[in-house]
């Protein structure tokens, strides 16, 4: 169709082997300037293998790497950022308390003669931010940004090192919406420059709406290159997981139970207000609202891990101590948290120990872990909810997120929860893995267990849950029933603009 | 709570700091109100520094010090370097810039000593020192040293020695000594082996053990692995440190075989030589020192002059008049 | 948003700076409350510019976010070299001043080389920089007693004390070390902002993993950073020798605690990539304001244990809460 434009990057038949596994086979991608190209697989399918081949992080075993037609050879990160190869990463690498200036150019400080030209990097850096339209100061403390902020910051310090191609992974999964609509103005902005953009990305939404093209690679070796206006999510989804995915969500009827939890005027001041609602057994309501808007406060209140000043919880009928996590997990409530990495695992550790963590008191006596218990617990459970891996004592820094998640969950599972919080249960996990989750939950509501889900996703929440509790700014603004809801109602509610007066209760 | 603490913390320091400036000055001199019974040191200020307060008898010396200074009417300033020997350099300096009107010393290095008795000296303050000697280019500053005659002290340990055993009975000496470059460890090896010039014995290089009694010991047990009870004397320089070496020889069995001389005249030792597992040992009194430096500096201050050497009384202590002195020892 | 911003500003300039306050409040009582305070303040002068230079050392390490506990017997076995370099080409030559060049270049040589074994344990091999420097303290202080277990001096003083003790002017607080002192910290201030390398020591201190993405090689600056505290304990070491008038093996006693009290309360915080210069300087006046106003007090052994070891644990604390980087 449009003459022959030479590639910007070009990688033909690249293989790269690691000990006991090829993570590459024989893959091409082709990178125009100017072009959002989406890199789409499950998780260990080798896109990050392709990446760190890119930005010379890796050498590749086999195949040959072109940059504007001519073939290169990149032994290190450095040489690939010196030819215009730049990676910003999930795992941001910002200096905090080095001011936004000296971050855009970090190992890269304008020099006059031996000493560095501070004017220069200031105006110079000042430059940068008005090029992604950033209304702060180059002195700016960078501890004192939001992690959008910090973001863009990383992307100005790609463009600083005249990057022509930008390998964003998993940009928008610490980002508001305002955020993401910013990240994606500049993507524009960048494009228009000539400069090349990799997105690589779960949600497939972005993809679609984002990308030019779109090539999914499943188990090291390429599936398909297509033009996103050909494509599908559910082609996307075919591709990645190389079989049909029928239904993503499982929801089924299940009949409700005794109110298992009670929640009444729950008040933290200035955190949220005066929230109350019941949930069921065998109920799966779900909790939406904005980045910020108080959810995962509210949970953490219920849990114990925070405190509220006024209102009540109960559980099965008896009232909940507050500010005891130890009274909540007594009475029956598991809490799987929103930061998996941070609050819910311990990446150095086993996976057996991290699942048998909570239910330790039970299975041990005067203090001695009942080994063979601990194994069999373990052992029932990796086969229950599948989790992948060839040993119960792998580090679960070792485990991809939707098996880590899964140990989260299995951790609560073991305790026989009568109540279980999920905040934010498939973010950063495949497609695969996240409708493993989903037929998870089912089977929890199933077994009468009340299940309350957090998510920023209307999908998510629409496809698992029965009920949808939105909450504003702390304060709850809707409780609709989820059949033929519609996700414009959700997402008015979420931002106050409920147009519907909620029901007090009709529950089905 | 997070702010809370972080004011506390603030709020702890400064009301410490306030504390500190306000308790100015009553540290250590408690009421220097002056008791009768010869207030020859009304109005005077005394400096002490020493090298450490926590080892018996030298902090002995300073508490003892303090106590009759001030019961001559004086007010005592002390200073404790803690065994670091180049904080005495800095306290005494200060001591000097305080305008003390005489500077004491217990302890540190003898040469470092006499760079401060020299300053001492161009300042215009008097400095003597307690049982240990400055080196000798320091000597024309100090006024005087007080302490037993080291020298003259192993001298007569040995005569006894040699009465006890004749000069011509070819005995093995095993010595065990303290520090090495301190004047009176110096001293006292000097003065013993001046007498073992008259004998035909064989005396076989010092061990140092420092200020460790388990050093001491694990020495004598060396020594009696090695030449078994071939060793007839074992000469010890310090009671604490010997104490270790007598552990040792009980322990082995060897007591009475070999014999013991000591000095220093601690509970134990005493004790010891009432059990029969030493022969000797000298008192040389903490409180004695004490005294005759307080002593030292009223003469000084009063008539402008003093003697260098100010000896301090020795007693021998063995089986014969033991039981006089058990319990009697200072420490 | 830009309120905000001014406020978080204002907060963050007097975490960072409180040194600032503590040390004029800590001066005005002193001088206002403490007798005698005025008469022994030179010792706050002058000992600050002998100690302080290990400080300055200390601190450029610990903006990489290491520390090193040894600080006080290098700078005591480069003492002992000063001596042994003197007096052997002292007594080779009869020339005093080229028996001090000497020494000092031996001073600097051992600074570098014990500077340089912290370093290589800590950046190349990887040990915990704490337990790394616990050790090798140990070890330099065996070479210190091995070398001069009784006061060693060098055999023609007086060109030696020429730098701690000459009084310029007839003031007593103004020796030639209290201007090196502080033409030091000016001279090291302008470095850690307007070089490379300076630069580096603070991100490698605040992230990294961010340095090492961008090309800086870590290990590399930070095996230099204790090669420069080596240097700069090597100085310190020659300045005790020149105040005292000799070496002696305790000589790093008076050196385990100081440097860090010094530079935590001036405002190098533990946790790395932050503190300057001015910070170090602050924090060595504020402790020799302390030490000499406990001296001056004559403050019983117990009361000086006692507060020193308070002192180390609000100027922890204050850190704790001062630290305006996101901690864990």
């Amino acid at each position: 169709m449009t003459e022959e434009r030479v590639p910007l990057i070009e990688l033909k038949n690249i293989t790269k082997v690691f000990p006991g596994v090829k993570a590459l086979s024989e893959v091409c991608f082709t990178l125009f300037p100017g072009e959002v190209h989406s890199l789409c697989g499950e998780n260990g399918a080798g896109k990050s293998t392709l990446i760190k081949v890119m930005t010379g992080a890796h050498q590749a075993d086999g195949g040959e790497y072109f940059i504007d037609g001519k073939p290169v050879h990149i032994s290190s990160t450095q040489e690939g950022i010196a030819l215009g190869v730049s990676c910003v990463y999930q795992e941001l690498s910002i200096a905090p308390q080095l001011d936004v200036a000296k971050n855009l150019y970090i190992g890269n400080l304008p020099m006059k003669g031996k000493l560095i030209d501070h004017k220069k990097l200031y105006h110079d850096a000042a430059d940068i931010l008005s090029q992604l339209g950033m209304e702060i100061s180059p002195k700016t403390i960078a501890g004192d940004l939001s992690v959008g902020q910090q973001q863009m910051i990383e992307i100005g310090r790609a463009l600083t090192r005249n990057a022509r191609c930008i390998i964003m992974d998993e940009p928008t999964s610490s980002l508001s919406e305002a955020e993401t609509e910013t990240l994606f103005k500049i993507i524009g902005i960048l494009q228009e420059r000539g400069i090349a953009i990799i997105y690589i990305s779960h949600k497939l939404d972005e993809v679609m709406q984002l990308s030019d093209r779109i090539t999914v690679i499943r188990d090291g070796q390429n599936v398909i290159t297509m033009n996103t206006a050909d494509a599908t999510q559910e082609s996307l989804i075919t591709n990645m997981l190389g079989r049909a995915l029928d239904t993503m969500y499982d929801k089924q009827d299940i009949p409700f139970g005794d109110t298992v939890l009670e929640v009444k005027n729950l008040t933290s001041p200035g955190v949220f207000e005066d929230i109350s609602f019941d949930v069921r057994a065998g109920e799966t309501v779900g909790f939406f609202g904005l980045v910020g808007a108080g959810r995962s406060e509210i949970m953490r209140a219920i849990f114990g891990v925070d405190k509220y000043t006024e209102g009540s919880v109960a559980i099965c009928g008896k009232p909940l101590k507050p500010n005891n996590p130890s009274a909540a997990i007594d009475a029956g409530i598991g809490f799987c948290t929103e930061d998996r990495k941070k609050e819910g695992l311990m990446l150095k550790l086993s996976i057996l120990l991290n699942m048998t963590l909570v239910k330790l008191p039970e299975i041990s006596k005067l203090g001695v872990i009942d080994r063979k218990k601990q194994k069999q617990l373990g052992d029932h459970y990796v086969n229950a909810i599948s989790i992948k891996t060839p040993s119960l004592m792998q580090l679960v820094g070792n485990l991809s997120g939707g098996n880590q998640q899964k140990v989260v969950v299995a951790k609560w599972l073991m305790m026989d929860p009568k109540l279980l919080i999920v905040d934010e249960p498939t973010r950063g996990i495949d497609v695969g893995s996240k409708a493993e989750i989903y037929s998870l939950l089912t089977e929890l509501a199933k077994q009468g267990v009340a299940v309350i889900v957090v998510s920023s996703e209307i999908e998510e929440i629409l496809g698992t849950c029965d009920r949808v509790i939105t909450i504003c700014e702390g304060k709850k603004t809707a409780d609709y029933q989820v059949e033929g809801l519609e996700p414009e109602t959700v997402l008015a509610a979420a931002l106050g603009h409920a147009e519907y007066k909620w029901e007090g209760g009709d529950k089905a | 709570m997070k702010k809370l603490t972080k004011i506390l913390a603030l709020v702890m320091a400064v009301a410490m700091m306030l504390a500190l400036a306000s308790c100015g000055g009553s540290s250590s001199s408690g009421s220097s109100a002056a008791e009768s019974g010869g207030s020859d040191l009304s109005g005077k200020t005394i400096g002490y520094v020493t090298i450490t307060s926590t080892a018996p008898w030298g902090g002995l010396v300073g508490t003892e010090f303090e106590r009759i200074a001030k019961e001559k009417g004086a007010t005592v300033r002390v200073l404790d370097a803690q065994t670091d020997v180049a904080k005495i350099a800095e306290y005494c300096q200060q001591m000097i810039d305080a305008g003390v009107d005489a500077l004491a010393i217990f302890g540190g290095d003898p040469n470092a000593n006499a760079e401060i008795a020299k300053a001492a000296d161009e300042a215009g303050v008097p400095m003597f020192m307690c049982a240990l000697d400055v080196a000798e280019p320091g000597r024309q500053y100090v006024k005087a040293c007080v302490g037993p005659d080291q020298e003259q002290m192993c001298y007569d340990i040995a005569q006894y020695i040699i009465e006890a055993n004749g000069a011509d009975s070819g005995m093995k000496v095993v010595q065990i000594s303290g520090v090495p470059f301190l004047d009176d460890y110096i001293q006292r090896e000097a003065g013993f082996a001046r007498a073992m010039t008259e004998t035909n014995y064989n005396v076989l290089e010092a061990d140092y053990a420092y200020s460790s009694r388990t050093d001491a010991k694990t020495f004598m047990e060396n020594h009696i692995t090695a030449e078994g009870d071939t060793i007839d004397i074992v000469m010890g320089y310090d009671d604490d440190l010997t104490m270790g070496a007598v552990a040792a020889i009980d322990e082995a069995g060897l007591t009475g075989s070999i014999k013991v001389y000591s000095l220093t005249g601690q509970n134990d030792a005493i004790q010891a030589v009432a059990d029969g597992k030493m022969e000797l040992t000298v008192m040389n009194r903490a409180g004695d020192i004490a005294e005759e430096t307080v002593n030292a500096i009223i003469e000084y201050l009063s008539t402008g002059s003093t003697e260098y050497y100010h000896y301090t009384p020795l007693t021998f202590i063995d089986k014969d008049n033991v039981q006089d002195y058990i319990g009697k020892g200072e420490f | 948003m830009i309120e905000t911003n001014r406020k978080r500003q204002m907060t963050r300039m007097i975490k960072d700076n409180n040194s600032v306050l503590i040390l004029v409040a800590l001066l005005a009582i002193c001088f206002l409350f403490v007798d005698g305070y005025t008469n022994g303040f030179y010792n706050v002068l002058v000992y600050s510019s002998i100690y302080g230079a290990v400080c300055i050392g200390l601190g450029i390490v610990m903006i990489t976010g290491n520390i090193d506990l040894s600080v006080g017997f290098i700078a005591g076995v480069c003492g002992i070299a000063v001596v042994i370099a003197f007096n052997a080409v002292y007594a080779a030559t009869g020339s005093a001043a080229l028996a001090l060049v000497v020494g000092i270049f031996a001073a600097f040589a051992c600074g570098a080389l014990l500077g340089f074994i912290n370093g290589f344990v800590i950046a190349k091999v990887g040990v915990s920089p704490l337990i790394a420097t616990i050790a090798t303290n140990y070890i330099f202080k065996g070479l210190a007693f091995y070398f001069a277990k009784a006061s060693y001096a060098p055999t023609s003083p007086d060109i030696v004390k020429v730098f701690a003790k000459t009084q310029l002017f007839g003031l007593r607080w103004l020796t030639p070390s209290v201007i090196l002192f502080f033409v030091l910290i000016g001279v090291v201030a302008f470095w850690m902002h307007k070089t490379r390398f300076g630069n580096n020591l603070y991100i490698v201190g605040d992230n990294p993993e961010a340095a090492a993405f961008s090309g800086i090689s870590v290990s590399k600056t930070v095996l230099l950073a204790y090669v420069i505290c080596g240097l700069f304990a090597a100085l310190c070491g020659f300045l005790m020798v020149s105040f005292d008038g000799y070496a002696i093996y305790t000589q790093g006693n008076a050196l385990s605690t100081f440097p860090i009290s010094c530079c935590v309360i001036g405002g190098i915080k533990m946790a790395g990539g932050k503190g300057t210069a001015i910070h170090i300087l602050l924090g060595v006046l504020i402790m020799r304001a302390i030490s000499t106003m406990m001296s001056v007090l004559f403050l019983s052994t117990d009361m000086v244990n006692l507060i020193t070891g308070i002192l180390l644990i609000v100027v922890l604390v204050i850190d704790r809460f001062t630290s305006t980087k996101e901690a864990e």
